[in-house]
């Protein structure tokens, strides 16, 4: 059903996209953090291994942060298809 | 003396860890980049006005941090090429040198059994080339590895200032704190751990549940973030004077730059205070820069940029503009809609808004906290809708009708006063009442 102030059904399909978005960051954050290490693995060098990883590990950091952003466009996307379907009485 | 030793390190393997970092930038860079724009375009085209301006900002950001995070991820591949490179290059010049000082070391003792003056002072020569030779592969690979070190510490400044000598897990934290406002930020101890964990599954449920944890208090990031602008402003004026007073101390006295340490101590001193340099922005241009980016979502670019002038009138419009970011351009077709979309959905949300307040005050049905939150998120909505309205036909441009934006915005797009009321039934009262406070002041 749609409304005039929106769509709930679009808001909530988009919000599953977002979620399944957000998991998608995590997993690339976990990813960013394994090259990390297995690049200090193989840089022989102590110095440069830390940086290495330090710098993956700091890319896997935004990461994080990213998917929490994300996370919370989804969360608020489903809210606000929820109180469309509350304000406008229709089924949810 | 001679350097045989042969550099550490397995050349391939920091290649083929480059291969799967290539294949991570383009997930992140293109298809998750391409999905959030997607997904948050479907999002956009469903929300009521108020949440639009809130949404667009926090999807931009996100949509701004994929792309950037894809081509840092490039910027730390290329590093670990261009050293797996020269680790390999110096590898084998440092083996065969080793193994052409061997063969000569050999014959120069023949030829001084011999007696043979000649021959012998021509293979002490070519052991003293393949000495040098050595020693110039490992030179080189120094050289690299200085270049490589740079490159890498840079990219972890962009996500974590000052993490460079920091251990990787503060590096991981650091830079998930500095991306969130301390009202979103995950707890510490179980970004650690994520960090620490190596079971996969294990880590990727801990990390579901902290992001989910931690985006229940996004709310307040558009707020915060324009709250905070003159604080980092001040924090970066602070770190260019410091480091403009070590450069300037160490040009004064006349430094012997001959000398290697004092040339390193004036040139590191001299970057430390270019950077700073290049980083500093006076908080009026990041009040206008931010401002400038709020309006131009709702009143298109010209008009922003005219309306950020006329209270900033010593700014040039470059200025104003700030640097957008690379990725500035993918937000162009949103930002072209955003001006119609805030005109017609203004109305709209005030309508929705003004339902919620009502059931709120009406539907005795309801839990007391159920009626409170719906009546706050319904004021909320009222408000924004009024203001967006006022911003987007013009008659609302200054920083206390961005407020009422900003306040309704956070308000309603995150929402949470509705899932999480209990939780947060004390904050939003608060801005409940900075609403209020602001509704007054701009209407009386």
């Amino acid at each position: 059903m749609a409304f005039a102030g929106g769509d709930p059904a679009r808001l909530r399909a988009a919000s599953r996209a977002l979620g399944t978005l957000a998991e998608g960051l995590t997993d690339d954050a976990l990813a960013a953090r394994d090259r990390g290490r297995e690049a200090a693995a193989a840089a022989g060098d102590g110095h440069i291994a830390q940086l290495a990883e330090s710098a993956l590990a700091a890319v896997g950091g935004a990461l994080v942060a990213t998917a929490v952003v994300v996370s919370g466009l989804a969360q608020g996307t489903t809210t606000a298809s929820d109180q469309l379907v509350g304000a406008t009485g229709g089924p949810r | 003396m001679s350097d045989f030793r042969v550099p550490a390190g397995d050349p391939d393997g920091l290649r083929s860890v480059v291969t799967r970092l290539s294949r991570l930038s383009e997930t992140v860079g293109e298809t998750r980049s391409s999905r959030l724009r997607s997904a948050g375009q479907d999002a956009a085209a469903g929300l009521p006005a108020a949440r639009v301006a809130a949404f667009a900002g926090a999807r931009s950001d996100a949509s701004k941090a994929t792309g950037a995070i894809g081509l840092s991820l490039v910027a730390v591949g290329g590093a670990l090429v261009d050293y797996a490179d020269a680790l390999q290059t110096a590898q084998q010049a440092v083996r065969d040198a080793a193994a052409r000082y061997d063969d000569a070391q050999e014959l120069w003792r023949q030829a001084r059994r011999m007696g043979e003056p000649e021959l012998t002072e021509r293979y002490r020569q070519d052991m003293d080339r393949q000495a040098r030779r050595a020693g110039t592969a490992q030179a080189d690979l120094a050289t690299a590895r200085q270049r490589t070190a740079a490159a890498l510490n840079d990219e972890t400044e962009v996500w974590a200032p000052g993490a460079g000598s920091l251990a990787p897990v503060e590096a991981w934290q650091r830079a998930t704190a500095a991306m969130l406002p301390p009202t979103a930020s995950i707890d510490p101890q179980k970004l650690k751990e994520l960090f620490s964990n190596p079971d996969v599954t294990l880590a990727r449920e801990t990390a579901t549940n902290a992001v989910k944890g931690a985006a229940k208090s996004y709310a307040l990031y558009g707020i915060v973030n324009y709250a905070r602008s003159p604080a980092l402003s001040a924090r970066a004026e602070a770190k260019l004077l410091k480091a403009r007073d070590l450069y300037q101390s160490l040009k004064g006295g006349a430094p012997d730059l001959d000398d290697p340490a004092t040339y390193r101590k004036y040139i590191k001193a001299e970057r430390a205070m270019l950077k700073a340099y290049m980083s500093d922005n006076p908080a009026d241009v990041m009040r206008a820069q931010r401002h400038f980016r709020m309006l131009r979502g709702m009143q298109g670019e010209a008009r922003a940029l005219a309306n950020v002038a006329r209270a900033h009138p010593a700014l040039t419009p470059a200025q104003i503009r700030g640097t957008a970011g690379r990725f500035d351009k993918l937000m162009r077709p949103v930002r072209a809609a955003g001006p119609v979309v805030a005109r017609v959905m203004g109305p709209v949300s005030v309508a929705v808004g003004g339902y919620d307040i009502y059931t709120a005050a009406t539907d005795s049905g309801m839990a007391t906290d159920d009626r409170w939150a719906r009546g706050v998120g319904g004021a909320a909505s009222v408000v924004g809708g009024v203001a967006t309205t006022l911003v987007a036909v013009g008659l609302v441009s200054n920083p206390v009708g961005l407020a009422v934006v900003a306040v309704a915005g956070v308000v309603a797009v995150g929402a949470w006063a509705y899932e999480n009321r209990e939780a947060i039934a004390a904050g939003a009262g608060k801005i409940a009442a900075g609403a209020k406070k602001v509704w007054k002041g701009l209407f009386g």
